[in-house]
């Protein structure tokens, strides 16, 4: 049976210029300001990423596994918003699993899948998805440790964008 | 002379950051716009001669200055253009 999703149960802003924050992205186009033109819960809460994103910021996410893993191959499911019609955002992922009784901040991260979104004309304020797999299979009750990092490298998108990222089994 | 790549980096953001205020669909992306700081930055140390010999003795300094943005930026706004001019003067000026 597929599972998920599992939101983090921490999540800390491992940065302190400014570049990435709490954020709740504010619906669009036309969701924010007078004329605003939305139904009547236009906003979303996630991981905020500034304009025009230079350098690799890190958010510390930790996942905590079911105790009985869900069928199916363990993914990062990641929604992305922005009120942008171009633009691109790049997500470096660094995980790795840990038991009960194990050090979650001495643990080694290993590189996951990078990943690329890419607005275009008409994907303005759309929940963009993206489906990553993991090079591990964790245990029931783990808890996944993740660095989810908004790479500058490649960044192009200039709004604010909003991330929100799950892990599922299918 | 030229800013630096990073001082057109500093200003190409600002520009962003100015052109699409929260409420508004960013419709260029960094790359637009660092692209167009870059091609004003370099008009900025053409000679006059070079310049009419370029674009013609009839044509203002901004009109001038304006034909040099590349695409898609060249299809923004007036005030979206005059922006770009604006960030390389105060990059120049060392303000961004």
């Amino acid at each position: 049976m597929s599972g998920g999703p599992i939101f983090p149960s921490s999540v800390f802003v491992n940065q302190t210029n400014g570049s990435i924050f709490p954020n709740f992205f504010a619906g669009g186009p036309g969701g924010q300001g007078a004329n605003a033109v939305t139904n009547q819960a236009p906003h979303d809460e996630g991981l905020g990423v500034m304009a025009s994103l230079s350098g690799v910021s890190t958010f510390d996410l930790r996942f905590i596994v079911p105790p009985t893993v869900p069928s199916g191959t363990m993914k990062l499911r990641t929604l992305a918003l922005a009120n942008a019609t171009t633009g691109a955002g790049v997500i470096t992922v660094l995980a790795a699993n840990v038991s009960g009784g194990g050090n979650p901040s001495l643990v080694t991260l290993t590189s996951q899948a990078q990943f690329t979104v890419a607005w275009t004309s008409g994907l303005a304020g759309m929940y963009l998805e993206t489906k990553t797999t993991f090079n591990f299979t964790p245990a029931g009750s783990d808890v996944i440790v993740m660095a989810f990092q908004p790479n500058g490298s490649g960044w192009t998108q200039a709004a604010v964008s909003t991330w929100i990222p799950t892990l599922i089994w299918e | 002379m030229a800013m630096t790549p990073e001082a057109q980096n500093r200003c190409a953001r600002f520009v962003c950051n100015q052109a699409f205020p929260p409420g508004t669909t960013a419709t260029f992306h960094f790359g637009h716009a660092l692209a167009a700081v870059q091609a004003v930055d370099a008009a900025l140390d053409v000679t006059l001669n070079q310049a009419v010999v370029a674009v013609g003795g009839g044509v203002t300094v901004i009109n001038a200055l304006a034909m040099q943005i590349p695409a898609p930026w060249n299809t923004g706004s007036a005030a979206q253009q005059a922006l770009i001019g604006v960030a390389v003067f105060m990059g120049r000026g060392g303000l961004i």
